[in-house]
């Protein structure tokens, strides 16, 4: 059956539809008006409004007039679809474009271009499909107001692209100032834990052929059997802010590295008097010996920043970046975590029994993307905030433990409850574990890593540096 | 404004909106709304995301006041509406991002001395005005930019720089950045002058 034909016998079965009274009248599409007698329906026409159509707009007096339709039906006819994109199902009843007066169209039919991916279902007036070309389209629609001549009127529909098609990869310049890779990636096996890190440019740098502005530290210091896991987050805004994160990271890693280098450091010392059950006084203390430690590393890193900024002529602003670092030892029963942390991003243990310990604490702004960096003189300025920044814990054991920027942490965490909770980060287990074993790494995990850290996210298109540690008892 | 300068601007949001639309980033995360003032302010459209963004009906009276002061007063109502601030729970929207046009200056003096101030503690990434035409005045937008832009004529082409100028600036605005800090602005088109 044609699709004319199954007008016919759908109007015939409902008497509302007012055909019958007036007479058929030849009517070229948008042709000059024919004489009148009577008042008119109201038809709509098209506006020809320049660039921008204009929606829900009635012109009776440039309709091509007929011989009166009684009862009068006026027909109000929106020209504008609601917007469609690539790849997304699309449907819309367009009997709605009438409003009220949908059951006077008749014979209503589309002309869509044979590559749109878009269908009309012509009985149930319904436009569906997924497109599949993005732009301005135009589709010729024509119908008729009861038994009046077919009218014909261009519809406007706005396809969106699919965000995806549109990335491209532009390699940064390899010969530009403070120059950096777009990937990184590393493994390191200690006695006590085995480590993976990769860190990978987010598609809106790789978009505009940036640089990757993440940065990371992964050391493990022989002498005391200390493990260093640093990452950090350049500013977008700032301009240098590559170098501020990796001048982070490799200086805190040197200075680290220097205070906790021979077993007579006030931190090891205190460590080594402790009993088997800590006291909470104990713990406090040895968080502000950690604190020492930390909070001295990053504060050089400020001071080499500085340093650079003068050289670059430059400000400190221009290196912003976020510093979240993370330290644990191995004790005989049991390990030291302690950690300092400015800005967003994060770091956690996922305990044995599944319960996570978050290692910094939530610090965000009002809206996204507003942090606090390591090289704002507000940081270093309150000493009790400052001291706040600092955390230490001892676990028995963990399944795993994990720094990262908050190109991870938004996508996959999405806001500080979250990332605070044990659902939380059983489900960033089971995420990681399609493609590694986060509770035992082994070498050539790194790339894996790498490879997943392209994952998509609506929105979420930020530098990604992820580090992630786990026993090495655990190992098969 | 009335005659080819509205028509400029209408072809100018319009190209600002297809523009964005082939930045991915800006498909995924610009929302846009367009408040009209002239005697009154009007909210042409809320917040809408840029995908379902359609052109309104821009009118505009012949002659009248401006009244800019109602304009940012209807423009605060809608933030504390339709802007998500971060909770522990749920991720913010990114810092909004304001571009004021006229022609002509305030005639709502009070008014707009009251909620050009309400308006800049409202947390804006950035506000830029544009005093477009010899009849525009960039003095009293001061009040409530962080920067202030100038546009000799008011034909498309000179609306047309000024919108690239905007699309640049709001595809540069999806970035971490301090709570306080201002959004560095992308390098002007010849026809828009910065006022320092």
């Amino acid at each position: 059956m044609s699709s004319s034909e199954h007008q016919e016998s759908k109007a015939a079965a409902n008497p509302e539809i007012p055909v019958q009274e007036a007479p058929p009248v030849p009517l070229a599409e948008n042709a000059a008006p024919v004489v009148v007698a009577e008042p008119a329906p109201e038809v709509v026409v098209p506006v020809t409004e320049v660039v921008v159509p204009v929606a829900e707009v009635v012109v009776p007096e440039a309709v091509p007039v007929v011989p009166p339709l009684s009862p009068a039906v006026r027909v109000k006819l929106n020209e504008r679809l609601p917007n469609a994109s690539v790849g997304k199902p699309y449907s819309q009843n367009l009997n709605g474009l009438f409003g009220e007066n949908s059951k006077h169209i008749v014979e209503l039919s589309l002309n869509l271009p044979a590559d749109s991916g878009l269908e009309f279902d012509a009985p149930n007036a319904n436009l569906h499909g997924t497109p599949t070309t993005s732009g301005e389209k135009q589709i010729a629609l024509t119908f008729r107001v009861g038994n009046q001549a077919a009218q014909t009127h261009t519809l406007a529909l706005t396809v969106n692209p699919d965000p995806s098609s549109l990335w491209k990869n532009l390699p940064s310049d390899a010969n530009g100032a403070f120059a950096k890779p777009d990937t990184a990636k590393a493994f390191l096996a200690t006695p006590h834990l085995n480590a993976i890190v990769a860190s990978l440019r987010g598609r809106s740098h790789a978009h505009e052929g940036k640089y990757r502005e993440d940065d990371f530290g992964l050391k493990y210091i022989e002498a005391t059997g200390w493990h260093i896991l640093i990452s950090a987050d350049g500013a977008g805004y700032a301009k240098f802010s590559r170098k501020g994160s990796q001048l982070a990271c490799q200086t805190a890693v040197a200075e680290i590295t220097e205070k906790l280098g021979s077993p007579e450091n006030p931190l090891d010392l205190a460590l080594a008097k402790l009993g088997t059950d800590a006291e909470p006084g104990e713990l406090e203390t040895l968080r502000k010996l950690s604190f020492n430690v930390l909070m001295r590393a990053a504060y050089e890193g400020v001071t080499l920043i500085n340093k650079q900024a003068k050289e670059s002529q430059a400000t400190l602003r221009d290196f912003a970046t976020t510093f979240i670092c993370v330290i644990a030892r191995k004790l005989t029963d049991r390990w030291f975590i302690a950690s300092f942390a400015v800005g967003d991003g994060g770091a956690g243990a996922v305990l044995e029994d599944g319960s996570v310990l978050t290692l910094t604490a939530p610090d965000s702004g009002d809206f996204a993307g507003q942090t606090v960096f390591l090289t704002m003189p507000q940081v270093f300025a309150d000493s009790e905030k400052l001291l706040a920044r600092a955390q230490a814990v001892f676990c028995p054991n963990f399944k795993f433990l994990a720094a990262m920027s908050d190109g991870i942490t938004d996508p996959i965490f999405q806001n500080d409850a979250t990332f605070a909770s044990d659902a939380g980060w059983e489900k960033f287990r089971q995420q990681l574990a399609a493609v590694i074993n986060p509770e035992a790494l082994a070498p050539g995990m790194e790339d894996a890593l790498l490879d997943w850290l392209n994952f998509p996210s609506p929105g979420n298109h930020d530098d990604r540096t992820l580090l992630i540690a786990a026993p090495a008892t655990t190992q098969p | 404004m009335r005659g080819e300068p509205i028509e400029a601007v209408k072809v100018g949001v319009q190209s600002l909106v297809s523009g964005l639309r082939q930045d991915p980033y800006a498909l995924e995360s610009v929302y846009l709304s367009l408040i009209t003032f002239d005697r009154e302010a009007k909210v042409l459209c809320p917040l809408t995301s840029l995908e379902d963004f359609q052109m309104p009906l821009l009118e505009c009276p012949e002659t009248g006041p401006t009244h800019l002061g109602e304009a940012l007063k209807s423009l605060c109502g809608s933030l504390d509406r339709e802007l998500i601030r971060s909770t522990a729970e749920r991720k913010g929207d990114w810092r909004p991002l304001l571009f004021i046009m006229t022609d002509g200056k305030p005639a709502d003096i009070a008014v707009y001395n009251e909620w050009s101030a309400k308006t800049r503690t409202k947390g804006f990434a950035t506000i830029i005005a544009c005093a477009a035409g010899a009849h525009a005045k960039e003095e009293p937008l001061r009040k409530v930019a962080d920067h202030v832009v100038t546009l000799d004529t008011m034909n498309s082409s000179t609306f047309g720089s000024f919108f690239k100028f905007v699309s640049d600036t709001v595809t540069s605005g999806a970035v971490s950045m301090g709570a306080t800090a201002n959004l560095p602005l992308p390098p002007p088109p010849q026809e828009v002058h910065v006022v320092i």
